[in-house]
Formats: structure tokens, sequence, C-alpha cells
């Protein structure tokens, strides 16, 4: 797994921002710059049929876009939205996707080079990229493009048992 | 000269006359005699050499320079046109058409003109030696010419008197010197101005297609503010209110049909490389087909200009590999040669109807019910009651595919259901004809204009979804007592005949309880291929004006929905895919 893409040090000493969230009990970390936006939740309507970790699709100012539960690939047990609830717009290409997190918690400041690669157990989470001490605490660092993907399963080979012919 | 100002009329200009060039080679090659088709790729030749040097694309100049200066010994009769120089027209058409991207795309051009430099120069050197004809409608010659190599003029074979005759007129011109393809593109004087341009004079602007969807997607928007309106009117008892309303609603309908009409165009764009398409093809798998396009002015909207290139691809790929016996199989069964292969396309009323017809082989359904069978999609005992039509119709089945070999079931498996899905997210639906021994008819329908449908939404527990009117039927609302089961399927007796039905809350795994002992139960009918089905819900909403918005590929493949819409209150209705859920 590599480093989400934190921006080059200028000469004048960087601060890399990063934005803290919520999911279930633990908190994140992901970089600012990856975040499109952060939108209130709003309904999110459910798609029969779509890929296991898609909560489903919502309008965003006239857009469909797909929104991630990741407590689903993360084992951790889904609850009601409340007021705390956001969705964090990510750019994911040609297109924008939804990832919904209890709560989003503050923006802090950083030494990139205080981000420590995860250890022991840790990096074998496929979306932490590194750990972060906050003030009193450590903090996974996530890439949000790993938590929007399907675990394990490369998306090609989703459906990839049927022999077709090419184009 | 600041060259990008210049490089979005260059990139459409450049587009059609290499379209031009496409088409008028392929005719070349049907009617060699025809030099006025010769002159036609001259001009289209000609002009993009002037273009192309304009913009300071040198190699592209280069070659059509060279290719002008062959063309030009073609069009005054001093050279023959043979099978070598078409596929080596061809090779300078693929050639620029690579070149004209990499230009496009603000890339260095890193095509390699030296080869086919030299292969005009050598047909080029051919005529002065007398170069032999090979007459292209000489059926004798026919069968050897499926293969390639076979292009270079031999100055020592048999030449003809009227060859030699012609070519002692033949006077030699500068610019055709063996090493000119250094010579600068720009040389106007060096070759005939072409023929004035077409007289027509279009009153039409180019707009960029962004700005067209930009338009579309604010006239969208402003039918959803609308509904909004209308809804929040209701609510509101306000002197004049409603009429202005109203009035509003009158012009924004107007205003979407202006922004739909101004985003047709003519389904030629994704005609146009078929041609050449399917000539290779044939080529390739030694088969002899004649193909023909009816129909390419017929207009459509641009996302289906966009979409539809693959699908048809599939048809045409499938018609001429597996559709089309090979020439012997054809000979002994009597039937004609070439083989035919039609691509039509015409308008009637609010549908767009594409039809991919060969006089093949045909579908046997026999074997394809064995395969369906063996692939567990049905039972036998379904395949033993199923007609004919039906059978043919598992192609389009999703898991219906010929994995162990392509040619089984005349290999009209392969990429069939990709086919269906693609056409039914574009709000479409796909037939099939066909007999055996007769050949196959595929017929493709479209709507007209593609983003906005009217649609009946039903409710589902908690949920809402949109089924286009155009899957639909009819409605009932039936009592509960009606409903029997029959072979371990629910049905209704409707009008004397059994409705097979569908409960979308199963269907959907749509969450929470069905309704409790409700008084009567809403039924949607919808087609599904051959026969009917009735689509359970728990409620009918009302009819409305969609507007589709596309679901990301991200959620997966998706069988039951094709689309979502915004409703008037910002939430989101998912667009069924009525035939596929009635299938399930």
């Amino acid at each position: 797994m590599t480093q989400p893409a934190l921006p080059e040090e200028s000469p004048l000493g960087h601060r890399e921002q990063l934005v803290t969230i919520r999911i279930g009990a633990e908190e994140f970390a992901l970089p600012v710059g990856q975040a499109r936006e952060i939108v209130p939740y709003r309904r999110v309507t459910r798609v029969p049929g779509a890929a296991y970790q898609f909560a489903g699709v919502m309008n965003l100012r006239g857009d469909v876009i797909p929104v991630v539960e990741p407590k689903r690939r993360m084992g951790v047990p889904e609850r009601e939205p409340d007021e705390e609830t956001c969705i964090i717009v990510l750019d994911a290409g040609d297109h924008d996707i939804g990832l919904m997190v209890d709560a989003v918690r503050e923006v802090v400041a950083i030494d990139p080079d205080c981000v420590q690669p995860p250890a022991g157990a840790m990096a074998e989470v496929p979306y932490l990229v590194g750990v972060v001490e906050l003030a009193d605490r450590l903090v996974g660092v996530v890439d949000p493009e790993a938590m929007i993907q399907p675990s394990g399963v490369p998306a090609s080979d989703a459906d990839g048992s049927t022999a077709r012919e090419s184009p | 000269m600041d060259t990008a100002d210049y490089m979005g009329v260059y990139a459409d200009e450049s587009d059609e006359h290499l379209r031009a060039l496409s088409d008028n080679i392929l005719r070349l090659e049907a009617e060699p005699e025809d030099l006025s088709v010769v002159a036609d790729i001259f001009r289209s030749s000609h002009t993009l050499k002037g273009m192309s040097a304009t913009m300071g694309f040198d190699e592209i100049a280069d070659l059509t320079h060279r290719m002008e200066s062959v063309l030009d010994q073609v069009r005054h009769g001093r050279m023959p046109v043979t099978r070598g120089l078409i596929d080596a027209l061809f090779l300078c058409l693929d050639a620029l058409q690579e070149m004209v991207d990499q230009a496009v795309e603000g890339q260095a051009i890193s095509t390699q003109t030296a080869p086919l430099l030299a292969r005009l120069e050598e047909l080029e050197a051919g005529t002065r030696g007398g170069g032999a004809r090979i007459p292209l409608r000489h059926p004798a010659r026919s069968p050897a010419q499926g293969q390639e190599g076979v292009h270079v003029v031999d100055p020592l074979a048999d030449s003809q008197p009227g060859q030699r005759a012609q070519a002692a007129t033949y006077e030699p011109r500068e610019t055709r010197e063996p090493d000119s393809g250094a010579v600068p593109a720009t040389t106007e004087a060096a070759v005939p101005a072409p023929r004035s341009a077409d007289s027509k004079v279009q009153r039409t602007v180019r707009v960029d297609i962004h700005k067209l969807d930009d338009l579309m997607n604010l006239t969208g928007e402003l039918v959803i503010a609308r509904t909004q309106l209308a809804e929040l009117t209701s609510r509101h008892d306000v002197p004049g209110l409603s009429e202005t309303v109203a009035g509003i609603g009158r012009i924004s309908s107007d205003l979407q049909r202006v922004v739909m009409r101004a985003r047709m165009m003519p389904i030629e764009q994704v005609f146009s490389r078929f041609p050449r398409m399917v000539r290779d093809l044939a080529r390739a798998a030694g088969k002899e087909v004649d193909f023909r396009i009816t129909g390419a002015e017929t207009e459509i909207d641009r996302t289906v200009i966009d979409e539809i290139g693959e699908p048809l691809v599939h048809l045409l790929r499938n018609a001429v590999d597996h559709g089309i016996e090979p020439p012997e199989t054809r000979r002994e069964h009597g039937k004609p040669l070439p083989a035919h292969v039609y691509l039509d396309a015409r308008q009637e009323g609010e549908s767009v109807y594409v039809t991919v017809e060969d006089d093949g082989g045909g579908i046997d359904p026999d074997r394809v019910k064995a395969k369906a069978v063996h692939q567990g999609l049905i039972t036998q005992g379904e395949a033993d009651s199923i007609t004919d039509a039906e059978a043919v119709h598992l192609l389009f089945r999703s898991g219906f595919t010929t994995v162990d070999h392509a040619t089984e079931v005349s290999g009209r498996g392969v990429g069939m259901d990709v086919v269906r899905s693609k056409i039914q997210a574009l709000g479409g639906r796909v037939e099939v004809d066909s007999a055996v021994g007769e050949g196959t008819t595929f017929t493709i329908e479209l709507p007209l204009t593609l983003a906005i449908v009217e649609a009946l939404l039903v409710g589902v527990g908690e949920e809402q979804y949109a089924i286009p009117l155009s899957a639909i039927e009819e409605t009932h609302a039936i009592a509960p007592s009606a409903l029997t089961t029959v072979h371990q399927e629910r049905v209704i007796s409707l009008r004397g005949s059994m409705l097979p039905l569908a409960f979308l809350r199963e269907i959907l795994e749509v969450p929470g309880d069905p309704p409790v002992d409700p008084l009567e139960i809403p039924i949607v009918v919808v087609k599904q291929g051959q026969r009917r089905v009735g689509l359970v819900v728990d409620r009918l909403i009302r009819q409305q004006e969609i507007v589709i918005k596309p679901l990301s590929g991200a959620l997966g493949v998706l069988p039951h929905v094709t689309g979502a819409a915004i409703l008037g209150d910002g939430s989101l209705a998912l667009i069924l895919a009525a035939e596929d859920v009635a299938a399930a």
C-alpha cells in the first residue's frame, strides 16, 4: 500500500492538513486534499443488486452519486444516521463517490514526517496507510480510495466467471 | 499564429475528411471504374494536406501529399485501380487517423510513415513500367484477393495494350520526383485546385458538444424545479399563481424539446466506420459479404450515438463471423454470393429502430435450448415447453454464454447479454428474429430522446421505483383472492389467460414486511420478450416525466435498475429495467 498523495514539502516547512473522522467507535484521519467536500447526511437510496460496500446513491445538487458505507467492510455494526452523520465526497476519477462517516471532528495541521507507517496488525488493514500522533492520541490515517474498494476482491474479478468475446 | 485556437476546428474538419476518405475508398473498391470517386478522394486528401501543413503537422502533410501524387495518376487514367492500391490507401487512412489523433491530443506524432511512403512510391513506380490491372469485379480473382500481400503491382505481369497506350501519353510532373516526400506540402501550384467546395450554404454554427450537454442538464434541472414549484403551488392559494406556474411548465417543455432537437445527430456518425470494419472482418474470415447501409441520415440523441456503437459492432461482428456461412457452404446450399448484411435505421413515432440483418445460417433454437439447459438457465421441462422464438430469446439472458467454443449455437450467444444490457441502459429494447438456414435479424428499438421519459412511480415498502411507460402494457388492481399458484408459479387469471406474477418486494429484496391484508394488490403488466408478466407492487403513486440520471459503474453490474430519477422533493427513485425484473 502506498502513501496517499501528500503534497510535496515546501522549503518553508509545509504542514499537511488532516481531517479527523469517526467511524463506529474509532477515530481516523484523512488528508483534507482528498475530500472534495463534506456534506451533512442526506437520504441515501438503496440500490438493489449493488456491490456490498455501497449503502446506495444520493442526490448531490442534481448528480446521483454512490455512497459507500465503510462499516460494512470493516465489520463494524451499522447504525441509524443522526445529526452528526456526514458524507465525505471523494473525487474517484471520472465520478464522485460519497463516504459515509459517523462524525467529522476537526481539521489538524501536522508535519507529514510525523506520519508513521502502520505496524503489527495494523499493517494488514488495506486502507490504513499510516499512524499519526495527535495531541493525546494515536490516529490511523486512511486512504479513502482504498476504503471505497470492495474488500480484497479486485473489481475486475467480481464478474469474471464468464468468458466474453472481446469488444 | 496560435494554433491552439484552431485545433478544435482542425479536429472536427479532419474528422470529416477522414470519414469521407474511408467512405470513398470503399466506394472505389466497389466501383473501380468510377474515376469521379477518385477525384473525391483526391479532394479530401488535398484538403487534409493543406490543413495539416498550416497547423505544422508535416508528417500528415507528407503522407497526404504522396497519396495525392498516386491518386493523380489514377485520376488521369494513368494507373489502374488495383486491390493493392485500395489496401495501400486504407493503410494510409489508418496512419492518417492515428496521426490526426496524436496531433489533436497534443502528442508528438510517432506514426512511422516511411514504409507507407515507400509503398505508395512502389505503386506509382509500378505504373511507369505498365502496371497490371486487377479488375476488382472479376469473379475468378476474388478468392485469391482474400489474401494479404497481393498488392504489389508486378511490372512484368500481363500488361494490357490499353494501359500502354495511356501510359504513353503521360507527361512527367515536377512533383513526382522519387524524393518528393521532402517536397514542402504547401506547394499549391503543383496540384490542381480542388473543385469548388460544397455550394450548399449551411446556416449552422459549430457548438462544442459539452455546451449542449450543459444546456440539457440545466433544462433537466429546470424540469425538476418546475415539478417542485407545482407541488408547492398546490399548497398555497395565491391568485394567478397556478396559471403562472402552468405557463412556466409550457415554456420549460418547449425549451426541453428544442434542446433535445439540438442534440440530435445523424446516426451516420456511428455507421460510417462499419463499411470498413465489415470489409476487414469479411476478408479476415474469408467470407464474401455485400454490406449495405440504409437510413444513415436518421437522427438520434447524441447520448445514443456515443453508446450504440459497441452493441452494433457486436452484432455486425457476429453476423459476419458466425451468421454468414463460408462461400463453399453457401454454394452447396444454393444461396447467393456474396452474402448480405444490412444495417438499417429508421424513425417511427417516438422510437428509432436499428436493424442488423443477415442472410446467413440463422440460429438453431434447439441448440440454444440445449445450451441453456446445460448451463442451468432453464430446466429440461421448460425447454420442452417454450416456443422457438422464446428459445432464441434466451440468447439475451445474462449467463447465457458459449464458453467452450465461440461457434457453438452459430456463435450467437457470445456477449448478447452485454448487448442487451447496453441497449436497456439507453431505455431501449432488442429483439431477435431468426429462421434456420435463412438468416437472422436483430432489431434495436431506442427512444428518440433519452434523458426525459414518461414513467409510472410505484411504491414498495418505503422505496419508490420508476417504470418507464414504454415498458408498461397496463395496470390492474386485483383482489388478493384472485391470486393462485400453478406449478409453483404465482399467477392471476386476466381476461381468460394466465398472467405470471413477479413480486418486486422479493426480487429487489426490499426491507420490511408486505402490507397486511390489503384490499387489493396493484399490478403493473410489462412485456418480457414474447410474454407478459405482472409486477406486484405495494402502491401505484403517479405518472410523471422523469429526468434519467445514469448510475455510476462503481456500483457493479445492476441487474434490475438502469438509472435514477430525481423527484420533485429532491429524493431519488430508481428506474426499473422492467424486462429484467420480469425475467428474474
